[in-house]
């Protein structure tokens, strides 16, 4: 069993604490096990993401084990990290530590995200595939109100803005195709029902 | 009678947050950060903040020069992460004159962004971190995969590396023992709520933290929506428990609530403890009208009442008994300016 709060080292401590007479239970790692124990004032929780137990697995424990035994060998050649060391520490030694473990690392992001394919801000500002294709839709929606209300220059401008952000999307969906891995991800692509 | 600005739904929002966890692509993460890339990265990122358009308000902290006072003051205030202490030797903060913008430099990552504002203000919170982290962004560039995002040391952050908080008091959802179902709910909606102060076993203050769990798969604005939409009804639930609580028994309400003041007015000694749930008595005896006091005077007195803080104010090492003795005294005179004013 993974650790619940980092999801990322398994869990060796079993917690049970009382809030106002509510009872929670969790599964933690000695990490995370010796963060709860803190008493600090102001403590900061924004590394406590990554709650499992809404995430079943239903892998074969003898199976994994061996993987994990083949995964822990896997070496960052530029940082010199090895996977056994990440999963002691929870953290990675470099950008490309991400490309060379990268098949565990799938799996990792998987159960701690329930996604593998980011949908938010790429380095710009600019907004990735989903974040475009919202502001696609408000800016027809607009331009149909343009339309109607008989403003043809914004009606113009909004139809270049729009066209634009097609481009872009198409420019990314593109860049997506020639990546290999993108295939693992394209799944949960295009079916964000809140999307 | 003195007004005061009200943040948005202040009564229960106390403040809200968001920061931003970044990496520079080619300098190695935090377990492989060496004393002379830890440089690198404060070098880059102050001079790149202080050329922002706003970079002359910041102030620059090595987290090796202050005291330990100091340090926690700042973590008291909600200015800087209890974990950007855990690398005292190579962190360092960056701090905006208003508080509400720091950019912590050597932490779990490269660098991270914060926003933090009173009330709820989301959406305001995180356009002030991604003007900078746009701004630092486009001078060097940030470790990022087209499918995961940006790149952080822990893959718990990976993706937007969006880490969006809201500060909550709470004493009537608490006081009905509501807070089991609300956590409950909450959790099913990908958000987390724990006790902001305390050990876990007890949220002191009635004081809880809601937050996002997965950075992955979920746009900013989705992430911020979803938040923002969770936390307002929770304040509409916690409003409705305290109207309820009035209608009950108004006096009884009022004689529970201000009992605290009474204490808070003429106590000699005041552990943080006792102090954290008189606080929380009176902050609900404002909110209702029961006392006239601005609620942000009360919350930063909360913070500046804390033990850190309050060594900085002494300017000196004290005892725990000398730190009751301080506090007391602090909050007898800093509560009767408030309701002057």
């Amino acid at each position: 069993m993974m650790c619940e709060d980092c999801g990322i080292r398994p869990a060796k401590f079993h917690l049970v604490t009382i809030i106002n007479g509510d009872r929670v239970e969790r599964d933690l790692c000695p990490a995370c096990m010796a963060r709860h124990q803190k008493q600090l004032p102001g403590i900061d929780f924004s590394n406590l993401a990554g709650i499992l137990n809404s995430i079943l697995e239903n892998r074969n424990a003898d199976g994994q084990a061996q993987q994990e035994e083949e995964y822990a060998s896997y070496t960052c050649e530029q940082c010199g990290m090895t996977y056994a060391e990440f999963q002691k520490g929870g953290m990675l030694g470099c950008a490309n530590c991400y490309q060379a473990f990268k098949v565990p690392l799938t799996a990792l992001l998987q159960r701690v995200h329930g996604n593998t394919q980011h949908a938010g801000r790429v380095p710009g500002g600019v907004h990735s595939g989903v974040s475009i294709r919202m502001n696609i839709d408000r800016l027809k929606q607009k331009l149909q109100r343009a339309i109607a209300d008989e403003d043809y220059e914004q009606a113009a401008r909004l139809r270049d803005a729009i066209r634009a952000l097609n481009i872009q999307l198409e420019r990314r969906e593109g860049d997506i195709k020639v990546e290999p891995q993108a295939r693992l991800s394209s799944e949960g692509k295009g079916e964000r029902s809140d999307a | 009678m003195h007004e005061f600005v009200l943040a948005p739904e202040q009564d229960v929002v106390i403040s809200s947050r968001i920061r931003l966890s970044r990496n520079y692509e080619d300098l190695p993460f935090s377990p492989k950060l060496t004393p002379e890339y830890a440089e690198e990265v404060i070098e880059r990122t102050s001079e790149a903040v202080f050329n922002t358009e706003n970079g002359s308000a910041f102030t620059f902290l090595r987290m090796a020069d202050l005291e330990e006072d100091a340090r926690s003051r700042l973590v008291e205030h909600h200015l800087i992460s209890y974990d950007l202490l855990k690398f005292v030797n190579r962190s360092a903060a960056m701090i905006s004159s208003a508080g509400t913008v720091t950019v912590m430099l050597n932490e779990e990552d490269h660098v991270r962004f914060q926003g933090l504002l009173p009330g709820l203000q989301l959406e305001r919170s995180a356009e002030m971190a991604m003007k900078l982290d746009e701004a630092l962004g486009e001078r060097y560039p940030f470790a990022f995969d087209h499918q995961w995002g940006f790149l952080a040391a822990s893959p718990a952050n990976t993706g937007t590396g969006l880490r969006a908080s809201v500060i909550l008091h709470l004493p009537a959802l608490s006081g009905a023992s509501q807070m089991g179902a609300v956590m409950q709910t909450i959790a099913k909606l990908g958000l987390t709520v724990r006790g902001l102060y305390g050990d876990g076993s007890e949220a002191r203050g009635n004081l809880y933290q809601l937050s996002n769990q997965a950075t992955l798969g979920r746009s900013e604005e989705d992430v911020i929506r979803a938040l923002v939409a969770a936390t307002q009804q929770i304040v509409e639930h916690e409003r409705s428990m305290r109207e309820q609580a009035e209608k009950k028994d108004m006096l009884q309400l009022q004689d529970s609530l201000m009992r605290s003041w009474g204490e808070l007015m003429h106590a000699r000694l005041m552990t943080v403890k006792e102090f954290m749930q008189r606080y929380s008595d009176i902050r609900y005896a404002a909110s209702m009208g029961y006392l006239h006091a601005p609620l942000p005077g009360l919350d930063m007195l909360m913070m500046d009442v804390q033990p850190g803080s309050l060594g900085v104010r002494a300017g000196k090492l004290i005892s725990p008994r000398e730190s009751e003795i301080l506090r007391a005294q602090v909050l007898r005179q800093e509560l009767k300016k408030l309701v002057a004013e």
